[in-house]
């Protein structure tokens, strides 16, 4: 499906140097807690990576951070090679967050809740291609049915038609897998290949490690606040947990 | 992105889930009644004190009648963490007050008529003969009270004791506006002899262009984060 959304949006060039996303010296401070110390990674386009770690490790935060919704305390994110400090807008436009709250609308129906997330995208989808991205995950027969009925797992799967639909270069899953049955969980994986093959990047934030490891190209473990790109020997003795620092 | 874009799909959104439910219009509506009906039995039998309180009675009414919409104004940003979802669209964030600022506008605008023929009725005034200058002042004096609502509803969108803070807050602020609607609307009923109408009636359009341009600027970095 092709929507006219994210016009202004950095496009994916898998045969640029560039890579999709950079993230610098990322560090982000709540109060006395350093949750985030040093997050420097790339991720290229064409590929998935993996965010792993334990609860409170900094995973959702660290994807609230690239998702533009969170100005980090210290460091820097790129897109496309382009810094982006000071211009969170700019990455709004190249990445769309599945979060742990689906930001959906009780009243509204499935159909409405994508087509408002489209025009806010500055997209039009047809009723054909709202019905399609409905389809997609399975919920063609609830397209006219309010939100406020859903059970959790319908919930899920309606947020995951949503960033899908907004068509984002740079694809951002928190916990994708939570709440869903089997077959919703090939869906995520469908949609993560299918973002790869498209020479976009997708970055999940998961605890599923095998899985992660199964479907992305390479993961990253967060552990005391900076992203490993292997699986450390001291999380599997017991997980670390977010540092106290002096006010 | 386009702000005019986004503005129209959240005053779309709104305006649709306020259809489906009714709860906003359908609360202020029975609120007003009930507010000019206690007025109305505080001030006694007189006919003619009522008369002369009337635009000070109207205008009560539609400031307690507000901070009811203003509390519900962000409610369906607050199921799903909606609002968040709204921060992460590119560019939306004046749009979102843009967006929220109409739809108050135009909820408030429906209930003030509302309300004001209930108020006509129940205190004999005769609003017909200055419908449209009343009309006028109704509008400027409602474009003030939603801009600072639309403002401070966000502020308080995920405080505790918002629906206690919001009336805290909106009600210093929005003085100014209560003194030139109700100054307006006296002038309209009871005759100009001195020509102060045009003062208040300034006072009100330089209210609302403080606290619509202002916060429409501010928007962004003041809910940051």
């Amino acid at each position: 499906m092709a929507y006219s959304s994210r016009r202004d949006s950095v496009q994916p060039d898998k045969g640029s140097a560039a890579p999709a996303l950079s993230a610098h010296g990322v560090a982000q401070r709540f109060g006395r807690h350093l949750v985030l110390r040093d997050a420097t990674f790339d991720v290229l386009w064409g590929t998935a990576t993996g965010l792993l770690g334990a609860n409170g490790a900094g995973k959702t935060t660290l994807l609230r951070i690239l998702a533009g919704s969170l100005s980090p305390t210290r460091g820097s994110i790129s897109v496309g090679g382009a810094c982006l400090d000071g211009n969170p807008d700019a990455l709004r436009m190249s990445t769309a967050l599945l979060a742990g709250e689906s930001y959906l609308y009780d009243a509204l129906t499935a159909t409405e809740n994508l087509r408002f997330a489209v025009r806010m995208t500055g997209g039009d989808a047809s009723d054909s291609q709202i019905a399609e991205a409905l389809d997609n995950v399975g919920l063609a027969y609830a397209r006219d049915r309010r939100v406020r009925h859903f059970s959790s797992g319908m919930r899920k799967r309606l947020a995951l038609a949503r960033v899908v639909a907004m068509e984002p270069p740079v694809l951002l899953l928190d916990e994708p897998y939570a709440s869903l049955d089997e077959d919703a969980t090939c869906l995520v994986d469908q949609v993560v290949d299918r973002w790869r093959a498209g020479g976009r990047a997708v970055v999940m934030a998961t605890h599923r490690r095998e899985r992660a490891e199964r479907v992305c190209d390479h993961c990253l473990y967060l552990v005391d606040g900076v992203a490993l790109p292997e699986y450390p020997q001291s999380e599997r003795d017991g997980p670390s947990r977010m540092m106290e620092v002096a006010p | 992105m386009s702000f005019t874009r986004q503005t129209l799909a959240i005053l779309e959104k709104d305006l649709l889930i306020e259809a489906r439910s009714r709860e906003t219009v359908t609360s202020m509506v029975f609120f007003a009644g009930l507010v000019l009906l206690i007025l109305g039995f505080a001030l006694g039998p007189d006919p003619e004190a009522i008369r002369r309180a009337a635009p000070g009675l109207l205008w009560i009414a539609v400031v307690f009648t507000a901070v009811l919409g203003l509390s519900r104004a962000y409610d369906a940003e607050r199921e799903n963490r909606g609002m968040e979802g709204l921060f992460q669209y590119p560019g939306t964030r004046t749009a979102i007050f843009a967006g929220k600022l109409i739809v108050l506008l135009l909820l408030l605008l429906f209930v003030e008529g509302v309300l004001f023929v209930m108020g006509g009725v129940l205190y004999n005034l005769g609003l017909a003969a200055v419908a449209f200058p009343l009309a006028g002042v109704a509008f400027l004096a409602t474009v003030g009270l939603a801009g600072i609502g639309t403002l401070y509803g966000a502020l308080t969108l995920n405080l505790r004791a918002r629906e206690v803070l919001l009336p805290l807050l909106v009600f210093p602020l929005v003085v100014p506006v209560v003194l030139g609607a109700v100054s307006a609307t006296r002038l309209l009923l009871f005759g100009d002899p001195f020509g102060e109408l045009g003062a208040w009636v300034r006072l009100l359009a330089a209210y609302d262009i403080v606290f619509t341009v202002a916060p429409l600027l501010a928007f962004e970095s003041v809910i940051a984060d």
